[in-house]
Formats: C-alpha cells, sequence, structure tokens
C-alpha cells in the first residue's frame, strides 16, 4: 500500500519536472524507477518469497522456480524500461540474456537426470 | 519383521510422497501464475522439467528394479538349466509321469531373453516418445509410443496364453481348485486395475491350478512366502504406476492437457513394466516349482 503512495508522490514529481526541467526528466524517471523497484523487492516481494518458501523448505527445486519467476519479471521490467526510452533492441537484448540464464540452469539441472536415464539404458544392455 | 513390513510399506510411503509434492508444485505454479503471467509459457514446459526431475527418481527406480529382476532371473535360469537337464534324463520314469518336457525349460529362457532384449528396451523408447511428444508440442509420437506399448503387452499376453497352453497339454494341470470360490475376487480386480488387470487374474487362476500340487510337497506358509518373493517386484511396480496414473487425476483441472497426459503415459508404460514383472514372476514360480518337484521325487517322497 504505501508503494501506492510512493509511486504517486514519484508521479507528481515527474510531471513538475518534465514541465520545469524537461531534458532532465528522462535521467530523473530512469533515476525513480530504481527507487521504486528497491522499495518493491525489499520491502513486499522478499518477504513474501521468504514467507512461501519457508512452507514448503523441504520440497525441491520450490527456491529455483520462485526466483526463475522472479528474474524473468525484473527482465520485462528493464525491457520496459529500454522500451520506454526508445531502445527496443536493448530491451531485447535484456530478455535474451534472461532466457539463456533460465535455459543455463535449468538445462544443466536437467542434464542430471538424463544422465542417470541413460545409465539405466547401459545396465540393461 | 520391521524390514519385512518396510519391503511393503516402502512404496506407498513414495506414492503419498509423489502425491504431496505434485500438490504442491501445482499450487506452486498456479502461485507463479498470478503474480507473473508472462510466465505461463515458461511455467508449463518448467513443470514438466520439475515433474521429471522429481518423479524421475521413482521412474528410474522402477527400471532399475526391472533389470535387477531379469538379470537375477536370467542368472537363476541359467544356473538351474544344466541340473534340470541332467535330472530330465536321469528320472525319466518320473518326467513320463509328471509331463514336464524339457520344452518348457526353453520356453523359459526365451521369455527371459525377450524381457531382457525387447519388452524393457522397447518401453524405455515409448516412454522416451511420450516425454518428446509432451515436451515439443507441435510434434506428435504419441501413436508411435502407443504402437509399441500395444506389440510389448501384445507379446506378454501372447507368450504367457503360449506358457499356459503348453503347460496344459502336457497334463501338468492335474489337480484343480473350485473356481466358484475366487470368481467375484477376479472380476473386481480386472475390472479396477487398467490394462494388466486380466493378466494378474490370469496369473492367480495358473496358481489356483497348481496350489494343491504344491502346498502337499512344500507346506502352506512356504508356498506363500515364495509367491511374495515372485511378486513383490510386480506389485511394487503396480504402486508405482498406480500412483501416477492417481497424479494424472489430481493435476488435470489445474494445469493443462499436457502435464496429466504426461503422467497418465508414464502410468500406462509402467503397467506395461508392471506386467513383464508378472510375466517373470509367473516364469520364476513355474521353475521353482519343477525344481521342487523333482528334488522331493528325487528322495522318494510319494503323492
Amino acid at each position: 500500500m504505501t508503494i501506492l503512495i510512493y509511486a504517486v508522490i514519484l508521479l507528481l514529481i515527474l510531471l513538475l519536472i518534465k514541465e520545469t526541467v524537461p531534458k532532465l526528466h528522462s535521467l530523473v524517471a530512469i533515476i525513480f524507477f530504481f527507487i521504486i523497484l528497491h522499495f518493491l523487492i525489499s520491502k513486499s516481494v522478499l518477504p513474501l518469497i521468504g514467507q512461501i518458501l519457508s512452507y514448503v523448505n523441504s520440497v525441491p527445486y520450490v527456491p529455483q522456480l520462485v526466483y526463475s519467476a522472479l528474474f524473468y519479471q525484473l527482465g520485462i521490467f528493464f525491457k520496459m524500461l529500454f522500451d520506454e526510452q526508445e531502445h527496443e533492441t536493448m530491451g531485447e537484448f535484456v530478455m535474451f540474456s534472461v532466457r539463456i540464464v533460465l535455459l543455463t540452469y535449468w538445462v544443466s539441472e536437467f542434464a542430471k537426470v538424463l544422465s542417470s536415464f541413460s545409465s539405466i539404458l547401459d545396465k540393461l544392455q | 519383521m520391521d524390514e519385512l513390513l518396510n519391503i511393503f510399506i516402502d512404496p506407498l510411503k513414495i506414492a503419498g510422497k509423489s502425491i504431496i509434492l505434485v500438490i504442491t508444485y501445482t499450487i506452486l505454479f498456479l502461485i507463479l501464475e498470478a503474480f507473473v503471467p508472462q510466465f505461463k509459457k515458461w511455467g508449463d514446459t518448467l513443470f514438466i522439467v520439475v515433474l521429471v526431475l522429481t518423479l524421475g527418481q521413482t521412474v528410474m527406480e522402477a527400471f532399475s528394479l526391472m533389470g535387477d529382476i531379469v538379470n537375477i532371473a536370467s542368472d537363476f535360469f541359467l544356473s538351474i538349466t544344466p541340473i534340470l537337464m541332467s535330472i530330465i534324463v536321469v528320472l525319466n520314469a518320473v518326467f513320463s509321469f509328471i509331463a514336464w518336457s524339457p520344452i518348457v525349460v526353453a520356453i523359459f529362457d526365451f521369455l527371459i531373453v525377450l524381457c531382457q532384449k525387447v519388452l524393457i528396451p522397447g518401453i524405455v523408447i515409448a516412454m522416451l516418445l511420450d516425454f518428446c511428444t509432451r515436451f515439443i508440442g507441435e510434434m506428435s509420437f504419441s501413436k508411435a509410443s502407443d504402437l509399441i506399448r500395444g506389440t510389448v503387452m501384445t507379446l506378454i499376453t501372447a507368450s504367457l496364453l503360449l506358457m499356459v497352453a503348453f503347460l496344459s497339454f502336457a497334463g501338468v494341470a492335474f489337480f484343480t481348485v473350485d473356481k466358484a470360490i475366487a470368481s467375484p475376487v477376479k472380476k473386481v480386480i480386472e475390472q479396477t486395475i487398467p490394462i494388466v488387470g486380466s493378466l494378474i487374474v490370469e496369473g492367480f487362476s495358473i496358481f489356483q491350478k497348481y496350489q494343491s500340487a504344491a502346498t502337499t510337497f512344500a507346506g502352506f506358509s512356504a508356498m506363500t512366502a515364495f509367491w511374495i518373493a515372485a511378486f513383490y517386484p510386480a506389485g511394487k511396480l503396480l504402486i508405482h504406476a498406480m500412483t501416477f496414473k492417481i497424479l494424472a487425476a489430481i493435476v488435470e483441472p489445474f494445469s493443462g492437457g499436457t502435464i496429466s497426459g504426461f503422467l497418465d503415459d508414464i502410468g500406462k508404460s509402467l503397467l506395461v513394466l508392471c506386467a513383464t514383472a508378472i510375466l517373470l514372476g509367473i516364469a520364476f514360480v513355474f521353475m521353482w516349482l519343477i525344481l521342487m518337484i523333482i528334488l522331493q521325487l528325487g528322495v522318494g517322497k510319494n503323492f
């Protein structure tokens, strides 16, 4: 809820800056983006994740899944930031790197299972 | 006694654990989809990956169990064949009475080779095809995997029928039990357990025929222990297979057809694997019966 009020206040300040110092507007907008993102993550997202993980700490792969989703969402935010500054290609780069990181992690996890599966096939021969 | 109990409780524990795991994952993925809607496409794929990572252990265990059984059985048959053959030559008169011909031994050996070289690799390939079907999406191999499973099942049924037919032609089935007592139970089993139900029932009725013959020689408790030993792997595989069927049923309403279909396919493959284990169990029991009868007749015991 506090985040909402912060956002409204920051929006007002942004509008004020846009009217008075238009050249600085986009720079300040990016700074505010990081401030709000910091508040959002440290005040509400991380506590929520900690709460979810504390319920299911014995179930494997839950933290990995939750952080994958968070990482993907952060990637989308950054992409939208780049899009706003009309750097669409850079935004795509961000998403591309996010996809690559996720794929690298999950493929390496999956490879363990594949190797044990092929060892069973060897055993049957 | 504790260890004996654990043998039967362990598969059920694994079943319960997998059900809880899958329910947790379903809830988690629903939460993730609510917070990060764009993640849905990844989520569906990751659900399959996580399922393979966590439940893959059970499937691997089932297959390695099956591999162990086949290896043990083939060692058993290999070591027992020379003894049986020499006794058959020596005790010719006994064999004209019981009419176990050497061909029975050959048939059992053939069964082992069939399991090792055709049936189990076939099931593994069917499961891989299922996985590819669900994972890739655009390409469907479901017809191929169904064909493989159907062929394996046909081979199992055909060899079982061959075995039963041969044994009754040879006149081995000289003791019969009243069928009326057990038939309602058989009907229930046949209808509740898909695919392998009729096979289990068929196995039961074979043993019903030989029960009195066998108990004459070995006593009831020894026979019971022996049956449990022979059919324990099949029972364990059956529990695993039913677990996957139940999981498919639980997951279906929450996540699209892909995941529940995948779980269902694994269940089907494990059921076919279970049928293979039953076949091996039947062959094992028969070999043991032959040996037992021969030994008892050899020391001069009469009916």
